[in-house]
């Protein structure tokens, strides 16, 4: 009896100890995050934490890390996303987006993602911590606001719509960190968020540390080469941009580094690392990649496959065998095979057309050795790995500014052809020393196309020279002015924030 | 009290008689039970100490007066009492107590209770009927049971997630599903699947109570109103499901052996894809549509040239016409065809007047109907009881089940998802290549006969259920309890993708291991006392103390590059990563029930709960009820007659609230993630303040008994209220945040539930018994946020949340067919003009939403001399389901090339005057044709249905063969589930019962099965 009355006391206290407590046993733990109302940034290593949070997400499938490249890939003249694979990017390619797809959805959601990241560190109120580094990361976040602020209106703006240029309908242009107020969800002319850009850009390098050098983080470099490449943009609409673009790419290209050399091109790309023509890169690594959603995977036949090279337009463009740039290394048809009952006969070193009704049907005679089987004009050279960096700005883009501006503008003329030249001399066989004697816009734009095919220029250069879109096997024709050229503003985002939807849609 | 005004009555009795014949003589007998001998049954003389024991041949022979009461008793068994009278031989039948008892239900906190003292509104199924329903998971056996249960299977896959809904859609973002409490541990419901923790590919759920053995419950409860759910305060909005695991029965120990072997396919065949000559037709339609230039490019008969000059490469389409136009049925590759099942289950009751004890051992095998799942799950469970005093009684229960599951890709638009890849899989593309390898695409789509076969996704769960309690009797009424249970569960899971095909092709394969252990213990510690004020006022009061503590581990690790010929993380060579989460949270209750009784004739019960939870920054929540009911059949001027047996009312008013979201939502929070090797944060939660939701519980009810219950009918009406819901507040993008979690708004669900059961013959050998239930549920919002002075209406892309109609109510453009000139699909305007041009296309309620307005059984009951059937239907409808993947099945543009789609595109629109609802197909769609799959009512079909959910036909050997084979009981059944489906709109060719979203999703469907059953007591 004893005992049960021993046990019974046992279990009675071991119970009421688990049971007897107050309401403060009710906290949660919080592993692996932290509240940042309770602590919020106050060292340099918050701050810098904040910042990386920022490029984290910039490298986000839905933003650098594929789709805002593949738009401008796949609605220039270089690419398309063909049928027959995983069927993504079919309705960017096509130009028959509507307001509930994903893509524009996702870019705008990922974007001002990025802003809120931006804008937490802008806003934070640092307290310890070495001064420079603290204005340095200041600095970069301002620039990576200006930035994503940037592609948002080169995706969404209505500038190049009936070419309303400046007056367009631009994006809200949002500053403080966890923005509830709807009236600043406000789309603001194109005008001014290029003013709020510029702003931004100025403020980031005021406060930039010069010697900061890591080039997967913005450095002064990567600014005043951002401000050259949002300026070029902004020239079509205001010839004096041109000349902010010509001067902040001048600045930048002083900063260092310089044009790949043409042993060097093609590894250049491999590298996982920054390499000497590297200015601005996002890193990823084996781990830290989008995997599927790389731009690797949609543009390898071995992935999804879906992005391919519009062969006819290229094919031309890439026919100089002296150029490195036309290597098969960098581009070719995949799964080229001689076959005399090929649907393609080869006409050139590297061309190869369709074979026609009549030529198929054997009415006109084709040469059997020269007919073909082929797949698809792919790239193969510019994204070969999941893991690899992805490449935001090179030494080149920032002479192509340069030389664009410049020939735009007429100003700076010797110093530009003399670059051309450069950028000419690594890139074909035998270093030619003047390849070009005389600047002229279309040698310098086939070249900057050359240059940066596939990395995501193609439709704003297009746009810059308010050129109509050619149809694609996707597309139909899109003239310069058509709605088509913004995307709709997602459904889900004038449902809650009402702003004005773009026309057309 | 019964029983001792009983005691008195047959003293006094005993002693009256005694005067009048006082003449002794001897008494003499055998006791049997179902026919045999019952020796060591105690016979005793009542008001005496005089008795004796029957022999082993359970005879027995005691001195009695005439006119004495002779009391038969055994345990277990019913007693048996005999007035003696002028013979000198009475031979006995007893029968186990369990035939004879009332019905008696479950409830909170152990409360038990006979039907007609229950104030709340409770459904209790009998373990019985769980262990009929050959499912992996009890919650199963539920459907078509209970009045205003509804219920949607997210998988057919074995051991897959049911939704269950009780009475509806009671909160917007917090859970849906009931409290699931088991042997008193409310449970942590959830996913224990470790493949979906990530933001990788889902693969098939998990669900809690597959991890039970269904043939281990003795009852299920369904708790629905605040008068039985309230004492569970803010988690019993959704309703309540009680789970009574099996307890020991003292007397001789019994053994049942049952076994199982069936097989299954799906329920409904679901829609006909194209078969690759008729994917060919539509791709060359489409391609002369677009090019053909009306046959000046080229005609009709043409374009299989034209395909094959320009398009041979496209979706393999120039190997296929090389290979001979062969036909490719994914729909068979992927199909698991009469996919078995076996189940075997032992177990032994039994022990004394001071312990008894439950014993189970069990084994489980299911198939499921597509290749790559199965479900195999072993379980052993002891429960005992010992008395260790007559005042000390103390209780255990141990359950142990392992749980393998090889699930497959699931739930989404994944490559490798077979059941996605029937639908999608361009037939063009050949199983195998000519050699016999198989045919591995370089894009699109996985052969995903090779990718299951050669991957692995492995659930591997044990888990652990023990619970103990100690109850000391201080008086005899009053009692003090205190228990502790825990629920410990490891949840392993391996996840293999092959590096030659597949999603792990890019990685030289991967591996992943995730362990997930749930730690969860609940301690009570509880007094009852029960009182008398006066004869008739009878009290039973309960005082408790809860807390209960859930910590969640979720640990995974993952690497790159595997070897040839392994497929574990150990044999991963790169690219080695690690993720790791915990979350915790605790909830601490006070709980008091007062229950009053008058007579039996007047009931009212009391509860009330005072609750901290940590998920929220107003943490404390107090909830209470009352209930009353009347049994009016018990008046006294009620006597008088014998057609109604019982009437009763009963009613009840409380509140509840609703804290099933996930911790830690209140925090402005940022998160740890990585950036070139360095730690950076995203803020990912913008927080804020949040409380429970609560809730206010209406609920009336009416029972009519007559010809001795024969014939039953129950009514009820609902009502109820929720509150400062916790709504997910959707952002503007631009705040950086998708949504912030507020409480705000209001909703109302109403409905009436009807049980009507007749027994219409009722005899020895012969009974006919029939009974339906019908519930129905009427949802409203009555409040959305107001932000800025307006009130939100917040319209997403299928369904809209707007005040006065339904919760995610449908809301799409009207389809209004295929213009007969044009072929172009066409809408309605807001002018209710149609239209070809989806943007301006309205978009309109579509009057329901996902859940249905009405659910109900109906089922029979037959049994001639051992031969029973028994069929159930089950029905749902007033709801609307939308085919979610139309945009692939639909698709007939060049989207086609490398998919399929569905066989109904066959009657596309050809020439102007075809009346159709497919337009025509185009390889590059113009017009509004861009948009034929965009949401709308083409593609939203009424979810009406009738589903005979089970038919069981047995035989229950008679006695006699029964002592032949010396065994108690021998059963052999056939049991047929999901046997016939009817589905009111012929356009959904998918199953009708989908995920509780209203989505038709690319799982496994609900199965149809046959299973052979036999069953022996010994």
């Amino acid at each position: 009896m004893k005992k049960i009355i021993f046990s019974i006391l046992a279990v009675t206290l071991l119970s009421s100890g688990l049971t007897s407590c107050s309401d403060d046993r009710l906290d949660a733990t919080l592993e692996g995050a932290r509240d940042i109302e309770a602590k919020p940034l106050e060292t340099l290593t918050d701050l810098r934490a904040a910042v990386s949070g920022a490029y984290y997400r910039m490298v986000n499938a839905a933003y650098y890390g594929r789709d805002i490249i593949v738009y401008s890939e796949v609605r220039g003249d270089n690419a398309y996303a063909a049928a027959g694979f995983s069927n993504r990017f079919q309705n960017v390619s096509g130009f028959d987006l509507t307001p509930t797809h994903a893509f524009p959805a996702d870019t705008w959601k990922k974007i001002y993602e990025v802003i809120s990241s931006a804008n937490l560190a802008i806003g934070s109120n640092i307290k310890t911590g070495n001064e420079t580094d603290i204005k340095q990361g200041k600095a970069e976040a301002f620039a990576i606001r200006a930035l994503a602020h940037f592609d948002l209106l080169r995706i969404y703006g209505q500038q190049y719509v009936d070419d309303q240029g400046l007056d367009a309908l631009g994006i809200p242009y949002i500053t403080r960190f966890g923005e509830l107020d709807m009236k600043n969800y406000n789309r603001i002319s194109v005008r001014e968020v290029r003013d709020n850009i510029y702003k931004d850009l100025d403020e980031a390098l005021k406060l930039v540390d010069k010697n900061a050098s890591n080039k997967k983080r913005f450095t002064a470099q990567s600014i005043h080469g951002v401000k050259s490449r949002v300026a070029l943009f902004f020239g079509a609409f205001d010839e004096n941009d041109y000349a902010i673009a010509l001067e902040s790419a001048k600045t930048a290209m002083e900063l260092g580094g310089g044009i790949v050399q043409r042993s060097a091109y093609i590894a250049s790309f491999r590298a996982e690392e920054p390499q000497s023509n590297s200015v601005f890169e996002l890193a990823q690594d084996n781990i830290n990649n989008p995997g599927n959603n790389s731009l690797y995977n949609i543009f390898s036949y071995d992935g999804y496959g879906d992005v391919v090279g519009l062969g006819e337009n290229l094919q031309d463009l890439f026919e100089d065998q002296t150029d490195i740039r036309s290597s098969t290394d960098m581009q070719r048809y995949n799964n080229l095979a001689q076959n005399a009952k090929g649907n393609y006969k080869k006409v050139g070193p590297y061309k190869f057309i369709k074979l026609t009704k009549e030529e198929l049907e054997g009415t006109v005679a084709v040469d059997p050795a020269i007919r073909y089987n082929l797949e698809y004009y792919r790239n193969f050279g510019k994204y070969t790995a999941i893991s690899s960096n992805i490449k935001v700005m090179r030494y080149e883009e920032l002479v192509f500014n340069f030389i664009e501006a410049a020939v735009r503008t007429n100003t700076e003329e010797g110093v530009a052809l003399n670059l051309l030249n450069q950028v000419a001399s690594e890139r074909y066989e035998g270093n030619p020393a003047t390849k070009y004697t005389s600047l002229t816009l279309e040698n310098v734009l086939t070249e900057r196309r050359k240059e940066l095919v596939f990395e995501g220029f193609r439709f704003e250069d297009k746009m810059r020279s308010k050129e109509n879109l050619a149809s694609t096997p996707i597309a139909e024709k899109v003239n310069y002015g058509a709605f088509q050229l913004a995307f709709p503003i997602p459904r889900n985002e004038i449902n809650a924030s009402k702003i004005a939807q773009n026309k057309g849609y | 009290m019964r029983s001792k005004l009983k005691w008195t009555l047959v003293l006094f009795m005993a002693l009256f008689v005694q005067f009048s014949f006082a003449q002794e003589k001897t008494l003499k007998g055998v006791v049997t039970e179902d026919g045999f001998p019952l020796p060591g049954a105690t016979v005793v003389i009542k008001g005496t100490t005089m008795g004796t024991q029957t022999d082993l041949d359970g005879n027995y022979s005691i001195k009695v007066k005439e006119g004495e009461v002779v009391s038969f008793s055994f345990i277990g068994l019913k007693d048996v009492t005999y007035k003696v009278g002028a013979a000198n031989t009475y031979n006995v039948t007893m029968t186990a107590v369990e035939d004879m008892l009332e019905e008696v239900v479950v409830l909170a906190y152990g409360q038990v209770k006979t039907k007609n003292q229950v104030t709340g509104n409770a459904v209790a199924i009998k373990g019985d009927a769980v262990a009929a329903t050959p499912m992996a998971s009890a919650d199963q056996a539920l459907q078509g049971r209970v009045a205003g249960l509804q219920m949607s299977a997210s998988s057919g896959s074995p051991g897959a997630k049911q939704n269950i809904r009780i009475r509806g859609r009671n909160s917007m973002t917090a859970t849906n599903e009931p409290l699931y409490v088991i042997d008193g541990i409310p449970m942590y419901d959830g996913d224990f699947s470790g493949g979906n923790q990530g933001t990788d590919s889902p693969s098939t759920s998990l669900s809690l109570l597959a991890t039970i053995n269904p043939a281990d419950i003795e009852s299920m409860t369904v708790l629905k109103d605040a008068g039985a759910t309230a004492v569970y305060g803010a988690r019993g909005t959704n309703g309540v499901i009680l789970i009574t695991t099996k307890r020991g029965k003292s007397g001789a120990t019994k053994f049942n052996f049952s076994t199982r072997v069936g097989f299954q396919n799906n329920a409904v065949k679901g829609p006909r894809l194209l078969t690759s000559n008729e994917k060919e037709e539509i791709f060359l339609d489409g391609l002369y549509n677009t090019f053909g230039g009306k046959g000046t490019v080229f005609t009709r008969e043409q374009a299989g040239d034209y395909a094959l000059a320009n398009y041979s490469k496209s979706g393999n389409y120039g190997n296929w016409v090389a290979a001979g136009r062969p036909d490719n049925d994914w729909g068979d590759y992927v199909k698991n065809a009469d996919a078995p099942l076996t189940s075997i289950n032992f177990s032994a009751t039994g022990g004394s007047e001071r312990h008894n004890f439950y014993a189970s051992l069990s084994h489980d095998k299911i198939e499921s109907t597509v290749i790559g799942s199965d479900f195999r799950r072993i379980g052993a469970s002891l429960s005992f009881m010992q008395k260790i005093t007559d005042k000390v009684e103390f209780n255990t229960s141990i359950k142990v089940t392992n749980t393998k599951q090889n699930g497959i890709s699931e739930g989404g638009a994944y490559f490798s998802n077979p059941n996605y890849i029937k639908l999608v899989m361009n037939p063009w593309n050949p199983l195998y290549n000519e050699d016999g390898s198989y045919f591995l695409p370089n894009s699109g789509y996985h052969n995903v006969v090779y990718t299951t076969k050669h991957n692995q996704t492995l659930n591997d769960v044990t888990r652990v259920i023990n619970s103990n309690s100690i109850s000391y009797a201080i008086t005899d009424n009053l009692k003090f309890t205190s228990s502790m249970a825990i629920d410990y569960t490891l949840a392993d899971f391996s996840e293999y993708r092959n590096p030659v095909h597949g999603d792990g092709k890019n990685y030289g394969g991967t591996a992943a291991k995730a362990v997930r252990n749930n730690f969860n213990y609940v301690a009570q510690n509880g007094l009852d006392y029960k009182f008398y004020l006066g004869e008739n006022h009878q009290f039973n009061t309960k005082v408790l103390v809860e807390y209960q503590k859930s910590k969640r581990r979720f640990l995974e690790g993952s690497g790159q590059i595997v070897l040839d010929g392994f497929n574990s993380l150990a044999a991963a060579a790169a690219n080695k990563d690690a993720a790791y989460d915990f979350l915790d949270d605790a909830n601490l209750g006070y709980v008091g029930i007062i229950n009053y009784n008058y007579q039996n004739r007047f009931l009212v019960d009391l509860t009330g709960r005072r609750e901290g939870s940590s998920k929220f920054t107003d943490r404390i929540g107090y909830f209470y009820s009352v209930g009353g009911a009347w049994n009016m059949h018990l008046e006294n001027w009620m006597a008088h007659q014998s057609t109604i047996s019982t009437m009763r009312f009963r009613g009840s008013y409380g509140t509840n609230g609703n804290s099933q979201i996930n911790p830690n939502q209140y925090v402005r929070r940022a998160d740890i993630v990585s950036y070139d090797g360095e730690a950076a944060l995203i803020p990912v939660q913008i927080g804020g303040p949040i409380g429970w939701e609560k809730q206010q519980k209406m609920d009336f009810g009416f029972m009519l008994g007559m010809f001795e219950d024969r014939i039953t009918l129950g009514a009820t009406y609902f009502e109820s209220k929720t509150s400062d819901l916790l709504y997910k507040k959707t952002l503007s993008k631009m705040s950086g945040f998708e949504s912030q979690m507020m409480n705000m708004g209001a909703m109302n669900n109403r409905g009436v539930e009807l049980e009507l059961n007749a027994d219409i013959v009722r005899s020895k050998d012969f009974n006919i018994s029939v009974g339906a239930n019908f519930g129905t549920v009427r949802n409203r919002i009555t409040e959305m946020p107001v932000i800025d002075g307006i009130e939100m209406e917040d319209y997403k892309s299928y369904t809209a949340d707007v005040r006065g109609h339904a919760v995610a109510e449908w809301y799409m453009p009207d389809w209004a067919g295929v213009d007969a000139q044009t072929g172009q699909p066409m809408w309605f305007d807001k002018d209710n003009n149609t239209t070809s041009d989806y943007s301006k296309a309205e978009s309109r309620f579509q009057g329901a939403s996902a859940l249905p307005k009405f659910t109900g059984g109906a089922n029979l009951h037959v049994d001639y001399k051992g031969f029973f059937l028994d069929g159930m239907f089950t029905f749902a409808g007033g709801h609307k389901v939308y085919e979610q993947y139309a945009f692939k099945t639909a698709g007939t543009t060049s989207a086609l090339v490398s998919s399929n789609a569905s066989s109904e595109m066959l009657d596309r629109w050809q020439k102007p005057g075809d009346i159709t609802d497919v337009p025509i197909v185009q390889y590059k769609a113009t017009g509004g044709n861009v948009n034929f799959t965009s949401p709308s009512s083409r593609f939203l079909h009424d979810g009406d249905y009738i589903r005979l959910r089970n038919v069981t036909l047995g035989y229950n050997f008679n006695p006699e063969i029964l002592r032949t084979l010396k065994v108690d009981g021998l059963s052999l059944s056939v049991i047929g589930t999901n046997l016939w489906t009817w589905v009111k709109d012929k356009g959904l060719k998918y199953d009708p019962e989908v995920d509780a979203s209203g989505y038709v999703n690319v799982a496994t469907p609900p199965v149809k099965s046959i299973v052979f059953s036999l069953n022996v007591k010994f």
